[in-house]
């Protein structure tokens, strides 16, 4: 089973690329917690998902290297080249440089640029490069896109290509990575973007991984312990957070031993139409000095990782223990996270021996979910990125509710006044297209806070 | 080897080809204990008929597709009784038999093998034997590992407290997984597709089936596990004794029928105490699927038949008393009334009479057929028969006597037409030829007034002022 990666856009290119190469330090990691064998099944089956291999070397022996299963789109060249040399600087792994589609210029931060300018002159390049791409697996497990939600380029081409996609491969699963913009902003209208990208891509993606740059800010300042933040570090949080979901793993449910690809993953995890939002946690998460003198307990960790889910907490440091699926607010609200479902994947050593029944209580779920359909376990005996014991969880819960609001809220603000939507409207949008975008996402909101 | 050994062995070959293609389980002992009625043979037996019943309508009980099993209740062997009448097994002996299965093992036997040979059993099991050769791949490695099924666990118990909206979103999920499933499913079986096209491509040229170019997953999967290759003898020379095992069904099968007649002999010897019991309660059972108001039905419309015959009656005595009174002042309208009644009337009860099996169907064609019969005899004899007497002519003529009836009619009617046409004719050429002469004559004196004219008249106008 092979995964398309999409690259759109500045963000989506720079993250794309640090997603490659995570993958490719997790393949070729020293340690790996397994005997030779399983190892070599595990390296092939994660290099037959997100690269392909030339089965004979070139004569400068560089074609033997992996090559990402990947298109990479933007309208301006500068973030691709760079993406691309990045790659190639790292010596392990290279992008299909035929494989990248880049225009002149960028579409200066304005979604409608994007979609309604960039979106259509591009289509029918970009599908032809995705094909190319398709023809070449066995099996198309489905397209993961990787885009931001301020931008021009990312988030209007991005939302037009899904659509594309969609269009041309409607059996296949599309799950697209969202990175949510900072709350203080770098641009302007990043609302009005959100606000438009999140409508479209409700209605044609399966699933919207959802990154806050805050959080992941977050991240890196208290565990990880860095002092200047970058871009390219919140990146590797993102990539390392993408990695731990979808690199091979086992899955528990129906009868066991089956391979869980990104389509059980979707099908387990986002099978209600209205409810499409998911949210990654990681446990531990911790600076690559600093693993080398800790020691986790798989008790602890799963502890953790469900508080981390009730009470919607980013990292597992300073999370608020006393919220409890009982605990009531004064108006009798339940004022803890509340799923709809969720994935949880374990790696590492003894991974096949941890018992999750702090995932399976139905309390902490919608109760009209079955119980049976609530959680799913993902198992990996091997070691992931070096870690000894590591935990993720994907879940679709209400945690993206908050920050879509204070989106939908700004962005309203200002659309009531019409500031900047004129930018917008030359470029072929209508008044009705933001009212209606805002309507669907307030459904969104709702249904989620009706969970 | 004495007969009574060899019938042993042959019904012993037939449950073991019985067992070996999957139709049904079944110990030789026990169709030897049916044929002197004994009373453990009586279960095993109705299950029997209910797995050839089953393997005959395609779905075979221990196969995958069919989890049918026999249950060994009532409405079970009554299924069997109704599908085996459907057949058109109609022995009473066996519909009498109790449902409870407390006696008639010797019946049953009777009714095993009338079904054996009317279903043609033993070809059909022919039919579908395949070849473990091309069997598919997948079922191939099955049938050798031995996965665990899947437990199905029971369905979760419905809450009470579960509303309306609830549901719905619930169902709005299902229905969302399902959808995801099928994608995936889709998805999985593109893959199988083009692996199994990458297979044969590069399998070309080499071939163990002589009408294919290359070989088929299951061969190349063969020829890269020995140990499967060792399978595949097994389950070939398993094959092979089956397929022998109906080859000498084939030349024994005269020795079972030999000795199920003896069968049917030693039942009508000693007859059966309990069906001759019950046949005094002269209850004849019927497992066709019938409407259960069928004898409503039949009486209700017995007495119906026999009211509108009374009313016929009625009305022949009616109008024949008419049509003595009116003899010939009978008027077009009214014979034409009384026609359309009285033949719908015959019409409608014809249709019952035949809908209950009896007598001929008239067609509403009928009535023309009287119409014109009693215009005939209006215009032909214009005399004042009996109504009656004509309708019994209509009854006794035959269809080519009618038509040519209706044609003397017609070549009279056309004769004297013809006949008045003609001396109508006449008539209008003696007028034309009067008054041309006329006017030849006015001509004439027309221009013998006016010299200045000259007048050349066509010949043979002057032909006819000389005549």
């Amino acid at each position: 089973m092979s995964l398309i990666t999409l690259q759109l856009g500045q963000c989506g290119n720079q993250v794309g690329g640090q997603i490659f190469s995570t993958l490719v330090d997790d393949i070729f990691a020293k340690s790996t917690g397994l005997s030779n064998k399983e190892n070599q099944a595990y390296m092939q089956s994660s290099l037959e998902k997100f690269f392909t291999q030339r089965e004979t070397a070139g004569r400068d022996g560089s074609s033997s290297l992996p090559m990402a299963r990947a298109v990479l789109v933007d309208m301006e060249s500068k973030a691709i080249s760079h993406t691309l040399q990045q790659a190639k600087k790292s010596g392990r792994w290279t992008y299909c440089a035929k494989r990248s589609y880049h225009q002149k210029r960028g579409s200066g931060n304005n979604w409608a640029h994007g979609f309604c300018v960039h979106g259509p002159k591009s289509h029918e390049d970009v599908m032809d490069l995705v094909r190319k791409e398709a023809e070449k697996c066995s099996r198309l497990g489905g397209f993961v896109s990787l885009m931001s939600l301020a931008g021009g380029t990312g988030s209007g081409v991005g939302a037009y290509i899904t659509q594309s996609l969609r269009d041309e491969y409607p059996h296949s699963f599309i799950l697209n990575q969202v990175v949510w913009p900072y709350t203080t902003g770098e641009v302007i209208v990043q609302n009005y973007n959100a606000v438009l990208t999140l409508s479209h891509l409700y209605d044609t993606a399966d699933a919207l991984v959802v990154m806050e740059n805050d959080t992941l800010h977050k991240i890196c300042n208290q565990l990880l312990a860095i002092k200047n933040i970058s871009f390219e570090d919140i990146n590797r949080v993102i990539a390392h957070k993408l990695t731990s979901v979808l690199q091979p793993c086992v899955s528990d449910s129906a009868g066991g031993g089956q391979m869980c690809d990104l389509g059980s993953m979707l099908e387990h995890l986002v099978p209600h139409p209205q409810h499409k939002l998911l949210t990654i946690k990681n446990i531990p998460q911790m600076s690559d000095v600093a693993r080398e003198f800790s020691f986790h307990q798989w008790s602890g960790l799963i502890k953790n990782l469900r508080q981390m889910l009730i009470a919607n907490a980013p990292m597992e440091e300073g999370i608020n223990w006393a919220i409890k699926p009982s605990s009531r607010t004064a108006s009798g609200h339940t004022c803890f996270n509340r799923s709809l479902s969720s994935l949880v994947v374990l790696r590492g050593k003894d991974a096949n021996s941890v018992d999750p029944f702090y995932f399976t209580d139905s309390s902490i779920y919608t109760p009209w979910m079955p119980s049976d359909m609530t959680c799913c376990v993902a198992r990996q005996p091997r070691l992931f990125c070096e870690y000894e014991k590591s935990a993720a969880l994907v879940s679709n819960s209400r945690a993206s509710v908050q920050p879509l609001n204070r989106i939908i809220d700004k962005a309203w603000t200002m659309f009531s006044t019409r500031a900047y939507v004129h930018q917008y409207l030359k470029h072929g949008m209508t008044e009705e297209d933001f009212l209606d975008s805002f309507v669907s996402l307030e459904k969104v909101v709702a249904s989620y806070d009706n969970l | 080897m004495s007969k009574s050994n060899h019938v042993r062995g042959v019904i012993e070959l037939f449950c073991k080809v019985l067992l070996e293609n999957k139709v049904s389980h079944l110990r030789a002992e026990t169709l030897r204990q049916a044929k002197f009625n004994n009373e453990l043979a009586i279960e095993p037996l109705w299950e029997l008929l209910h797995d050839i019943i089953c393997y005959c309508d395609g779905k075979s009980p221990n196969g995958k597709e069919c989890r049918v099993t026999f249950n060994k209740t009532a409405a079970a062997v009554e299924r069997v009784k109704s599908q085996l009448q459907k057949w058109g097994y109609l022995n009473p002996g066996l519909s009498q038999l109790p449902v409870d299965m407390s006696y008639g093992s010797r019946q049953l036997l009777l009714a095993v093998g009338w079904v054996v040979h009317s279903q043609k059993l033993f070809d059909q099991v022919i039919s579908k034997r395949t070849n473990p050769l091309y069997q598919h791949l997948l079922t191939f490695i099955e049938t050798r590992s031995k996965t665990p099924e899947l437990e199905k666990s029971p369905p979760e118990s419905h809450r009470s407290t579960v509303s309306s909206k609830e549901e719905l979103q619930k169902q709005l999920v299902l229905c969302g997984k399902l959808q995801l499933s099928l994608r995936r499913l889709f998805a999985v079986q593109q893959e199988m597709a083009k692996i199994t096209r990458s297979v044969h491509m590069y399998t070309k040229g080499v071939n163990l089936q002589p009408e294919l170019d290359h070989l088929t997953t299951l061969e190349v999967y063969l020829l890269r596990h020995p140990g499967a290759m060792k399978h595949m003898l097994e389950e070939l020379e398993q094959d092979n004794e089956q397929l022998k095992h109906l080859l000498d069904w084939k030349d024994k099968e005269h020795i079972f029928w030999q000795w199920l007649d003896s069968v049917l002999d030693l039942s009508i010897q000693e007859g059966d105490p309990q069906q001759t019991l019950l046949s005094l309660e002269e209850e004849e059972l019927v497992y066709l699927p019938v409407p259960s108001t069928i004898g409503r039905d039949i009486d209700a419309a017995r007495t119906e038949l026999r009211e509108a015959i009374l009313k016929h009656e009625e009305d022949i005595e009616r109008m024949e008393q008419i049509v003595f009174r009116k003899s010939q002042k009978v008027s077009q309208v009214e014979r034409e009334v009384t026609t359309m009644l009285m033949d719908r009337d015959l019409v409608q009860l014809s249709s019952r009479l035949a809908s209950c099996g009896i007598g001929p169907t008239l067609s509403a064609g009928a009535s023309t057929l009287l119409a014109e019969e009693s215009q005939q005899e209006q215009s032909a004899e214009e005399e004042a028969a009996p109504l009656s007497s004509s309708r019994f002519k209509f009854q006794l003529q035959s269809e080519r006597s009618i038509k040519a009836g209706k044609l003397n009619i017609l070549t009279n009617a056309v004769n004297k037409k013809t006949e008045a046409l003609r001396e109508r004719v006449e008539d209008l050429e003696e007028t034309l030829r009067q008054m041309q002469l006329q006017n030849l004559e006015q001509l004439q004196q027309l221009v013998n007034q006016n010299t200045d004219v000259i007048c050349i008249l066509p010949r043979h106008f002057k032909g006819l002022l000389n005549t």
